[in-house]
């Protein structure tokens, strides 16, 4: 069997630009698709623009993108746990913050609060889920949008 | 359930029955009263001889004598007795009692007894209100001077394939002079039965050529070693100076394909009702796995308490339970293979190892050729770092999972992870785990950094079942009894036992039944759709469903939802002002599930009852089978309306049932199963 063998020093990583996309301005799209090594392409929707990246394991990372330039939403779906902490930035301590401090085993897991909310579920070898700000999505849209 | 259903239509007969026995009793006495005036009864005996054979001091089995009343009046008996040897012979005749009616039997049980060696003889008399009475039986028995203690041997629950704990047969002399001893062997049955060596040191006591008068010797190793499953049956004989002694040797064999699970608070116990920052670890279900040096059989460590859990894949336990175990790490592209193993809301870290893997009377101790295995390399399998942690940029931490870095963390002594997917990394035909460049599951340690790698198939963690070197490595069966009898009230139990079986189809106790609907899932191992309120959520487009006994309740839906396709009130217990993720309501949830084969979705019910309700009235209880939480947890007290649409059926789903889950890649009623069937 050919392997094609990737190897990435985790130092590499660190030195990616601590930009984040939730609640960020779109340019911060361009750090996340450097962090996860993807591919970008990008479409117009009614209200909004949809930002896909494609990382190398197949997975899909969805960022949405409110007229204002303003990053209101992200949605995964991979084979791997998500990179949290770029896709989330700041909010990130928001989500620590919703963790509960006691692990109960369960496969699902949704954090609502006022200004964040983060949705996840799967199980090895899946996982899904959405995050996104209530007070930055565009007035004239609801957070269905964020799928 | 339906064995308890059954019991109870049995009583109820019973309870009929007894009335129309009362009923026709109370009818045939005035008619048959007439009767008894006009005829007389008669006596027939169903033997005129009986011929015992025992040994001294032993009861020989009983011979039964019928006693029919062949007239046409009431038999009285006035008494049945032995009249003659009854210090040699008994006899007992309690369905006789004083009498019998005309047209029916009753049976006179005849046990012999000698007192001393040699031939004796006595009589059985039965004196009545019939002609001929007391009639009479000759009895004969012949008392020998030596007698085998017991005279049988069961062996049951042996798993095939080992050897049994020898057990002992007395052989007692009552006689006056020394007895011969001709040979002891096994007549019928070997090899599966076969008298072992002596203990060390030898016993004073064994048999060996003869037994002194008034004495007695001990015959040592009687073994039984089953090879493959089953019952059998043989004979230990004794031959010796006062004729033929034999024992029966019967032994049954444990099924090599099943191991037992139990729901308790594992290994940490019951650490009390849920507080905001604790919670004792409900319905989680455990049970013993043994991890060997690759193909050892001694360097082993059986390890108790390992999680239950068909929503992953792969064997992963703690170092610190491994005690003085070495097993081999994996060297791939000039490094040490280590993963971080990715769960829903936790990471496990450690290094990849080879080990032969035992569980219940199955053994992976290589992978399949095709993956390279050789006799005894064993499977690899994680080997969690106690107190460790991933390196800070491995994929895990940056998902922000929770470090399960301790047993008592994951409440826990491993997980054995016994999903649809052969290894942990097997996705839907893929294996993205050796796609360049992703940041997955597995790194490699060499020169003080850890690198991304590509880790083919045969060296990710290894869904055990998958390697077994038997058959039954297409899939497992999780069979869990009621918690409770209608109309009991469900309020769950201390704990519960159930078993676990590999292999489907592979065996008689394997079988998936007629009734039962197979549900193909989808490449993730979700059912293709989940349907609740008249909404159908397809996996493809929203999130997954599906079976999981690592999850330790129903995690479904949030409350706002619940409650307005319900009609009802739906809310959350709160310590405080913390919603501890239960719910305090209580609740039917019929939910539709289909799977990839199937045109309709089929509707399922989802008890789920008030927790605190549970917790509060039996502190003690660890399994509860509608214990139910929302997917969506308010960081606030505001309602959660957030839902996944996730409906993570736990551990409450299996009780009461026979759940098969099918491996990715096998076949089901003549079809291949892409990616893992279940079926129910």
């Amino acid at each position: 069997m050919k392997r094609t063998l990737t190897v990435l020093l985790m130092l590499i990583m660190g030195s990616i630009p601590a930009w984040a996309a939730l609640g960020s301005d779109v340019s911060s799209v361009n750090s996340d698709v450097q962090a996860l090594r993807g591919q970008h392409s990008m479409v117009a929707k009614t209200g909004y623009n949809l930002h896909q990246i494609t990382t190398p394991d197949g997975g899909v990372v969805n960022e949405f993108v409110s007229p204002a330039g303003i990053v209101f939403g992200i949605s995964w779906n991979s084979h791997f746990a998500p990179n949290l902490q770029q896709l989330l930035g700041s909010h990130m301590t928001d989500f620590q913050q919703g963790q509960r401090t006691h692990y109960v085993p369960r496969r699902a897991l949704t954090i609502q609060g006022d200004n964040f909310v983060f949705v996840s579920m799967g199980h090895m070898r899946n996982f899904r889920g959405r995050a996104y700000v209530p007070g930055l999505i565009p007035a004239n849209l609801t957070a269905e949008v964020v799928q | 359930m339906s064995s308890k259903t059954f019991s109870l239509a049995t009583l109820s007969g019973l309870f009929a029955a007894m009335v129309g026995l009362i009923v026709l009793v109370g009818c045939g006495g005035g008619s048959s009263g007439g009767s008894t005036t006009t005829g007389s009864p008669a006596v027939t005996l169903s033997a005129a001889s009986l011929t015992f054979s025992s040994a001294v001091g032993v009861a020989s089995a009983p011979q039964s004598v019928t006693v029919t009343n062949s007239g046409t009046a009431t038999l009285d008996f006035s008494s049945i007795q032995v009249t003659a040897g009854a210090s040699n012979f008994s006899a007992s005749s309690p369905t006789c009692g004083t009498g019998i009616a005309a047209g029916t039997a009753c049976s006179i049980s005849v046990t012999f007894t000698p007192t001393a060696a040699g031939t004796v003889s006595g009589t059985l008399s039965i004196t009545d209100n019939a002609s001929g009475s007391p009639q009479t039986v000759s009895l004969s028995g012949a008392g020998t001077s030596v007698s085998v203690s017991p005279n049988s041997l069961t062996f049951s629950d042996v798993a095939a394939g080992t050897t049994s704990a020898a057990l002992s047969v007395t052989l007692n002399n009552v006689g006056a002079t020394a007895l011969t001893i001709t040979s002891i062997t096994i007549t019928a049955g070997s090899p599966i039965f076969f008298l072992a060596t002596l203990p060390t040191p030898t016993p004073s006591n064994y048999c060996g050529t003869s037994v002194a008068a008034n004495s007695s010797c001990v015959i040592y190793g009687v073994t039984f070693a089953p090879t493959t499953g089953g019952t059998f049956d043989g004979t230990l004989t004794i031959v010796d100076g006062a004729g033929t002694q034999t024992v029966a040797l019967t032994g049954s064999t444990t099924a090599l394909n099943t191991v037992p699970i139990s729901i308790n608070f594992g290994p940490y116990g019951n650490e009390g009702l849920p507080t905001a920052t604790t919670s004792s670890y409900y319905d989680a279900i455990f049970t013993t796995v043994t991890v060997c040096e690759p193909g050892s059989t001694t360097n082993c460590a059986a390890i108790p308490d390992v999680l239950v859990d068909t929503g992953s894949e792969g064997l992963r336990v703690y170092a610190s339970q491994l005690g003085s175990v070495t097993l081999p790490s994996i060297s791939l592209s000039g490094g040490t293979l280590y993963e971080c193993a990715e769960f829903a809301e936790s990471y496990t870290w450690g290094p990849v190892q080879m080990a032969t893997v035992q569980i219940g009377g199955e053994t992976a101790s290589q992978l399949p050729s095709a993956y390279g295995g050789t006799a005894n390399s064993g499977i690899p399998i994680q080997v969690i770092t106690d107190n460790g942690a991933a390196p800070s940029g491995a994929p895990c931490v940056t998902a922000g999972l929770f470090n399960t870095n301790t047993p008592s963390a994951l409440g826990a002594n491993g997980l054995l992870g016994i999903g649809v997917s052969p290894q942990d990394c097997w996705i839907g035909g893929t294996n993205p785990c050796e796609s360049s460049g992703s940041d997955d599951l597995y790194l490699t340690y060499s020169g003080g950094a850890y690198s991304y790698a590509s880790v083919p198939l045969a060296q990710q963690a290894w869904n055990p079942v998958a390697a077994f070197s038997s058959s039954d490595t297409n899939g497992v069966v999780v069979t869990l009894p009621p918690l409770y009898t209608p109309p009991s009230p469900d309020v769950g139990a201390a704990t519960a036992t159930g078993t676990l079986t590999f292999g489907i189809n592979t065996a008689n106790n394997n079988q998936i039944p007629g009734t039962a609907n197979v549900y193909q899932l989808d490449e993730y191992g979700y059912f293709e759709s989940s349907t609740f309120g008249g909404v159908t959520y397809n996996s493809n487009n929203s999130y997954g469903s599906f079976l999981d006994t690592g999850s330790s309740a129903y995690f479904v839906s949030d409350d706002v939802t619940l409650s307005s396709v319900l009609d009802t009130s739906v809310s959350d217990c709160l310590v405080g002002s913390t919603d501890i993720g239960y719910f305090c309501s209580t609740l039917t949830i019929p939910l539709g599930l289909q799977g990839t084969n199937m045109s309709q979705p089929i509707t399922v019910d989802l008890p789920i009852a008030n927790a605190f309700t549970l917790f509060d009235a039996n502190p003690t209880f660890a399994a509860f089978d509608n214990l139910g939480g929302p997917s969506c947890i308010p960081a606030t007290n505001a309602p959660c309306n957030a839902a996944t649409d996730s409906w993570d059926l736990g551990l409450p789903f299996l009780f009461g049932k026979t759940i098969y889950f099918g491996m990715a890649g096998t076949t089901v009623g003549g079809v291949t199963s892409t990616d893992g069937y279940y079926a129910f």
